[in-house]
């Protein structure tokens, strides 16, 4: 009997409301005290395509999924014969036998034979169940979990609560509607199936946590450090953060604008920025692609600039909705000409709300753009976590020139040549200030200027703004025993499957590894990097794409070579135990 | 950086580098009549802009400004007027610039009702790029992008505008500086987003249409007892810009709140003025749990 141990696989078609059931078993499990990881795989399709969601239950942190499940819960016909090779032995496969649901885009499908005799074949009439609340069929994804609650043993107390907050808008018919339904799924797979499953999951004493995903760290991130203006174009997978914050746009005074392109995006974002509040604006690589223009003007023009780039399969629209690591290449080089850009990759929720926080005290500090760079996985996978720390946050707008010196002088020089590069600036509406900004070679006032010299010591002021940024300790973490046998490498979002694979192979293999995860990939910690590098036994490549574009950037940046590469660019992400076995292979 | 001059407190010690003759030098002069009618300091106003001669304009006038990127000045001051609604943001665009890299903007500016005045300089030529027909060119029009005559015909930004919900619209012309003034000063004091397309003389590319021929042509809706209110009327002379008699004046104005109206978050102040430093969080991390 397994306790508080589970890996959950739940699919059907969209439109279905498979996510609600997903994320609402997640939360009740977080709730009940346990760690949770949600991983969601869905098409980019309103209606009918099948989607499926993994819900890793445990009673430690758990950050990564598994290619097998304990139990398969199916609210269509696909979803048996698309999973259930994936169910472990022992395991269990829920379905409605009788009422079985096929998508309108499948007419005609039906549930194969099931040839499996190693699992639980668990039939819950979720159709009739649903009727019987006095409900419509739709009710089925209440019917869902209400069963899986059952069979899972788990306090039904958890789950009417949560049904009671997220349906009580709808009025109290559906409410009651919907607990009796829950009520009947759970007494049913209860009586029925009673010890039928492997596994229990029972309450533990534990502090609150949040059920959070990368696109809610880094909107809090962006809220917590006084964003006061968001523009974005809806763009999967970071559409999310646009959503988070037009929610919360009126309680915590801020914009969050729908523009018409990514183009406006960005501009209105340098726009705000420029008038002198915490300005963002949030894509992916194809909208980024529209973004870049403006990213040259922030560097130029000095203003500053954070964006969020969430990342997913390219080019061109290329899957939409699954995830990738293609884009480091890209974003470090987009646009023409030189000057200075920050770029840091956080690689889970926590990374995502401290470093959205840092990206606007450096934009302000160096006044140049910085790009926050998160994929899908990241963007919208779920993990538990207590609430964050914000207490010893400080917020540091960089130099400022006194209003009072303004006046008294009246020769304001925006672009000043200084020792660091950062001219300290102003804003629009303060007297004595005004000044301009341009996209042109200018001279020290921000007036056009094609002079020779002038041109050589304003571009060498603004590349040298981001030399005082020491990114040798911030920027790169070696997680693990530094004397460890193999040192693994890479970045983002496969940070958590990396350090759970590094702790399956300690466990079973007496395998000992450790993880460099370079966060800042510009400015890169090169010197710390090569150090490790240098002195690591055995070095592999871990990345998310199909070129092993950190392995270059350190090849580049360090002159070191990693040979060993293991590299997965079909839009999914890593299971812990199929990078566990590849590392294996490889050592 | 103004000598403490009422009449002169706009103007800059930097001097415009466009031609002898440039229509630009009107609408300039437009522009700072405008603002000392309205009675505005040099640090009360911001002035954003595109790419291309007319949109060098912050350069030479003594107000704040930004001069960005080829057709995307509208998404600037967007962000500039909500970012500080106490600002006047004035965006400064050509045709080339505003009617033809940066349409899209145009339209989603009307139709959002920022409050913004558009000052469009409108010679139907791309002149910095030396020449080349732009949205607005006549059809026929003969230059190094169209050796044998533009084959497409211009569209009408006045009509468009009202088309896209734009509630003030009006054009004036390069060579009456005194007309242009009271335009833009009324379009500064219309709330909400306001056109001002301007007829530009440009005496290096398009020197066809130059201030007699544009003299010969222009008049004023408000001769002819035009009812800015008449959106049906406004349309039908927005439409007829043709070689034929040019209007000059306010074509239309509405009364659609703008856009600022409707956020509350910008009532108390602007959002730059907001203390932002303990934005507390900790409730919405609750809501996560």
């Amino acid at each position: 009997m397994k306790r508080n141990e589970l890996s959950l696989i739940v699919g059907g078609y969209a439109g279905q409301g498979v996510k609600t059931v997903a994320q609402a078993f997640a939360r009740v499990c977080s709730r009940a005290g346990l760690r949770v990881f949600l991983n969601q795989e869905y098409p980019s399709n309103i209606k009918g395509e099948h989607n499926y969601f993994q819900v890793m239950v445990a009673e430690e942190p758990v950050g990564a999924h598994t290619r097998q499940a304990d139990v398969l819960l199916a609210l269509d016909a696909k979803t048996v014969n698309l999973h259930i090779d994936k169910i472990a032995p022992q395991g269990a496969l829920v379905f409605d036998r009788e009422g079985v649901e096929t998508s309108p885009i499948d007419t005609g499908l039906k549930v194969g034979k099931i040839q499996r005799v190693d699992i639980a074949v668990l039939d819950i009439p979720f159709k009739q169940i649903a009727r019987e609340a006095g409900g419509s069929a739709r009710m089925i994804n209440t019917v869902g979990i209400g069963s899986l609650q059952g069979l899972l043993r788990l306090d039904f107390a958890l789950l009417a609560n949560l049904l009671r907050e997220s349906l009580s808008r709808l009025g109290d018919e559906i409410v009651q509607q919907n607990l009796d339904a829950a009520r009947r799924a759970y007494d049913f797979a209860r009586g029925h199936y009673s010890e039928k499953l492997d596994t229990v999951l029972e309450r533990r004493q534990a502090p609150q946590r949040m059920l959070i995903s990368g696109n809610d760290a880094v909107a809090l991130g962006a809220l917590r450090a006084g964003l006061k203006f968001y523009s974005s174009y809806p763009m999967s997978p970071s559409s999310g953060v646009l959503s988070f914050l037009s929610k919360r746009a009126r309680d915590y005074g801020l914009a969050a604008i729908l523009t018409e392109d990514e183009i406006s995006a960005a501009g209105m974002a340098i726009g705000a920025s420029f008038a002198g509040v915490r300005a963002m604006t949030g894509t992916s690589g194809g909208g980024f692609c529209l973004m870049t223009e403006f990213l040259g003007l922030a560097g130029m023009a000095e203003i500053p600039l954070v964006i969020l780039e969430g990342q997913r399969p390219g080019p061109a629209t290329g899957l939409p909705t699954r995830t990738e690591q293609g884009d480091l290449k890209f974003v470090l080089s987009a646009h023409q000409g030189d000057f200075p850009r920050i770029v840091i990759a956080p690689g889970d929720p926590p990374e995502a709300f401290r470093l959205t926080f840092d990206a606007f005290n450096l934009a302000d500090r160096y006044q140049t753009p910085v790009i926050v760079l998160t994929d899908k996985h990241l963007a919208e996978s779920f993990w538990t976590y207590e609430p964050f720390d914000t207490a010893g946050l400080t917020i540091d707008r960089g130099e400022y020139v006194a209003e009072d010196e303004l006046s008294e002088t009246g020769d304001y020089q925006r672009f000043r040549i200084t020792e660091s590069g950062v001219s300290p600036r102003t804003r629009p509406g303060i007297p004595g200030g005004v000044f301009k900004a341009t996209g042109n070679e200018h001279n020290e006032y921000g007036l056009l200027s094609e002079d020779a010299d002038n041109r050589a010591a304003q571009t060498s002021k603004r590349l040298r703004k981001t030399t005082a940024l020491d990114v040798s300790q911030i920027g790169v973490k070696l997680h693990g025993d530094p004397g460890a046998e193999v040192t693994l490498v890479g970045w983002g979002s496969t940070k958590l499957v990396i350090l759970e694979a590094m702790a399956f192979l300690r466990e079973s293999q007496n395998l000992n590894c450790n993880f460099l995860q370079p966060i800042y990939l510009e400015p890169f910690p090169a010197g710390r990097v090569a150090e490790v590098i240098s002195r690591a036994k055995r070095t592999l490549l871990v990345e998310n794409n199909a070129t092993g574009q950190l392995g270059n950037l350190i090849r580049q940046k360090t002159g070191l070579a990693i040979e060993d590469r293991i590299l997965k660019y079909n839009g999914r992400q890593f299971y812990r135990d199929e990078l566990a076995e590849a590392l294996l292979q490889r050592l | 950086m103004h000598d403490g001059n009422e009449r002169t407190r706009f103007n800059t010690a930097a001097r415009p580098n466009w031609c002898v003759g440039c229509g630009n030098f009107g609408i300039l002069s437009g522009l700072k009549k405008a603002l000392l009618k309205l009675e505005l300091e040099p640090h009360q106003v911001v002035v954003a802009s595109g790419i291309g001669c007319s949109s060098k304009i912050p350069h030479w006038i003594n107000v704040y400004g930004l001069h960005g990127l080829h057709g995307r000045t509208l998404p600037v001051a967007t962000g500039l007027r909500l970012a500080n609604h106490d600002m006047v943001v004035i965006a400064e665009a050509g045709d080339g610039d505003g009617y033809s890299e940066g349409m899209n903007h145009f339209i989603q500016a009307a139709r959002r009702n920022v409050d913004l005045t558009y000052v469009v300089h409108n010679n139907g030529v791309f002149a910095l790029t030396t020449g080349q027909t732009s949205s607005t060119g006549k059809q026929g029009f003969v230059s190094s992008s169209t050796p044998d005559g533009s084959i497409e015909p211009p569209f009408h930004p006045a009509a468009l505008a009202i088309a896209a919900g734009a509630n003030f619209v009006a054009r004036g012309f390069s060579g009456d500086i005194e007309q242009l003034g009271e335009l833009i000063a009324a379009a500064v004091e219309h709330p909400g987003f306001a056109l001002v397309d301007v007829l530009q003389v440009c005496v290096s590319f398009n020197p066809e249409r130059g201030y007699k021929w544009y003299q010969q042509r222009v008049y004023k809706l408000e001769d002819e007892g035009h009812d800015p209110r008449d959106q049906d009327r406004a349309l039908a002379v927005a439409l007829a810009d043709g070689d034929g008699r040019l209007a000059t004046g306010v074509f239309y104005q509405g009364d659609r709140p703008p856009y600022e109206r409707s956020l509350p978050q910008l009532r108390d102040a602007p959002l730059v003025d907001h203390d932002i430093a303990n934005t507390d969080v900790r409730f919405l991390m609750q809501e996560l749990i």
